[in-house]
């Protein structure tokens, strides 16, 4: 066994990362495919206020951050709705809303605003006990929505029009997919930092539709990918003593760019 | 008008956009089984009449019944057929195959899954296009992804098929082969179609019934009747007479 894996701190970070990296691809090939992508960047923006919060009330940051931040994600949905904005246009005003408030209260408390920077950046090798089993239960259950309404997720994102004739609750979909984005961002805030969160929504998912062949193969391309990139990742932190969170994302740059001769070759699955 | 024995009956539907009245008191049915051409100058209501129809366009006032049921209490979905005149934000790399595709029209209807991979050959093949089930969407030519779209529309078995300028992108050819298919399926399958269009040559060919909108309902009534309208050229020009009525089976 590698020496890398006998350190308790690298398994809670590997099971926390792998379940966030399984979802946040998942999702991610959704929202890039209906050009949602930066709704993972604002709603991490969104979630610097609720780690505040949490912090001020000395709480543990990402159980008030979770339902902050899907408070925030229906309020872009809202919005959208209600003023006739368009998607990017209230997800930037949601996203400054949660920074501003985030650096108020990061100015008021003292003390805690040293923890706050830590969530910028994330650190899967400091990921707890606690945090783990969160992030491992709440993945699970975000991963088998995804595939219990997988199909459903497909007809709203390839033909949104035709979804609402079959009898598809489109609005409900859409509340749903931005419910569950928020789970997805802040269970990442802790492994690659906030200001990284939407490279793990975005790059795996846009190197798999690259290479996928089908929807339901896209999805498990860009998850395996995923997983790979966390894997590689924190054994590039470790053994290089390069921050993980960075590291994660240089690896699924590298994947991105290592698809376009695989696809040149054929390699499509 | 026979609500209940009718495939469609619309009536009293009034749509307006920021208070301008795009659609005015549209009363109108379609028989079981017929084949409605649905014409109009540009701007007439034409999409607006087929996106209210469905429940995509928030109407003022009236209502829309399916085989018999106001649409908010039909809930076999399945046996209403969509193709619009194209998907909006099209996506080429889109990862989705042929076979994802079509089987999104069987969203509504519970099947085992045995039934349901027979329920989408059988789509596939009726519109002879088995041969590219495993392709992505991304791969094929507008011909072909619009008979992947009428296999996704037909695969529930609609007994109402509603086509918004299905056409508009097909080359001569492909869009002979697309409405000879649909005239087979209103042959022998008995499904309802209501066709918009400009191509006023293919409505001379195969409807049985017409709707002339413009904001309101103009003319409906039977294909023979609309011949002899002598509103024909006010409406469509000078030789419209022949080029319509002339039927060339």
């Amino acid at each position: 066994m590698p020496e890398l894996l006998s350190y308790g701190f690298v398994w809670r970070g590997l099971i926390a990362g792998c379940g966030v990296a399984v979802i946040c691809s998942m999702l991610g090939v959704v929202l890039v495919l209906r050009r949602l992508s930066l709704i993972g960047d604002g709603l991490a923006h969104v979630s610097f206020f609720g780690v505040a919060v949490g912090l001020l009330l000395r709480a543990t940051p990402v159980f008030v951050a979770i339902p902050v931040v899907m408070a925030s994600s229906l309020g872009i949905l809202k919005l959208a709705q209600r003023a006739r904005l368009y998607g990017d246009a209230a997800i930037g005003m949601v996203s400054a809303a949660g920074v501003a408030g985030g650096i108020i209260l990061a100015s008021r408390g003292g003390g805690f605003n040293v923890d706050i920077f830590s969530y910028l950046f994330g650190n899967i090798l400091a990921v707890s006990a606690a945090e783990m089993y969160l992030s491992a239960a709440l993945s699970a259950a975000v991963a088998g929505i995804m595939m219990y309404y997988h199909r459903l997720l497909l007809s709203v994102s390839f033909d949104e029009e035709f979804a609402a004739v079959s009898g598809v609750n489109t609005g409900n979909i859409n509340t749903l997919l931005a419910l569950l984005t928020s789970v997805a961002v802040v269970l990442t805030i802790k492994i690659v930092g906030m200001l990284l969160t939407s490279a793990l929504l975005i790059i795996p998912a846009v190197t798999a539709i690259q290479l996928g062949r089908g929807f339901r193969v896209t999805m498990a391309v860009a998850a395996v990918l995923a997983v790979g990139s966390v894997i590689a990742g924190m054994a590039l932190s470790f053994y290089g003593n390069i921050p993980g969170g960075a590291a994660i994302v240089l690896v699924n740059i590298i994947f991105f760019f290592l698809s376009f001769p695989l696809k040149r070759f054929g390699a499509q699955l | 008008m026979d609500i209940q024995n009718s495939a469609i009956a619309v009536t009293g539907l009034t749509v307006s956009y920021n208070s301008r009245v795009a659609l005015e008191d549209i009363t109108f049915s379609v028989a079981n089984g017929a084949y409605l051409g649905l014409v109009g100058p540009n701007g007439s209501g034409k999409s607006t009449l087929i996106k209210a129809m469905l429940g995509l366009q928030q109407s003022v006032s009236g209502d829309v019944y399916f085989l018999g049921k106001k649409r908010a209490d039909f809930r076999e979905r399945h046996r209403i057929g969509y193709l619009p005149q194209k998907i909006s934000h099209f996506n080429p790399y889109f990862p989705a195959t042929v076979r994802e595709i079509v089987a999104l029209g069987l969203l509504s209807r519970k099947m085992e899954s045995g039934a349901e991979d027979a329920a989408v050959e059988n789509a596939l093949a009726l519109l002879d296009i088995d041969g590219i089930k495993d392709k992505l969407i991304g791969e094929l030519s507008g011909g072909q992804l619009q008979r992947v779209l009428l296999a996704r529309a037909i695969a529930g078995n609609p007994a109402v098929l509603l086509l918004d300028e299905p056409t508009t992108a097909l080359d001569p050819e492909t869009r002979e082969r697309f409405y000879a298919t649909l005239e087979a399926l209103n042959r022998d399958m008995k499904t309802t179609v209501v066709l918009v269009t400009h191509d006023i040559g293919t409505i001379g060919k195969y409807a049985s019934q017409m709707l002339y909108l413009d904001r309101k309902v103009v003319f409906h009534g039977g294909f023979n009747d609309f011949c002899a309208s002598g509103d024909m050229k006010k409406y469509f020009g000078e030789y419209s007479q022949h080029v319509i009525c002339h039927r060339h089976d």
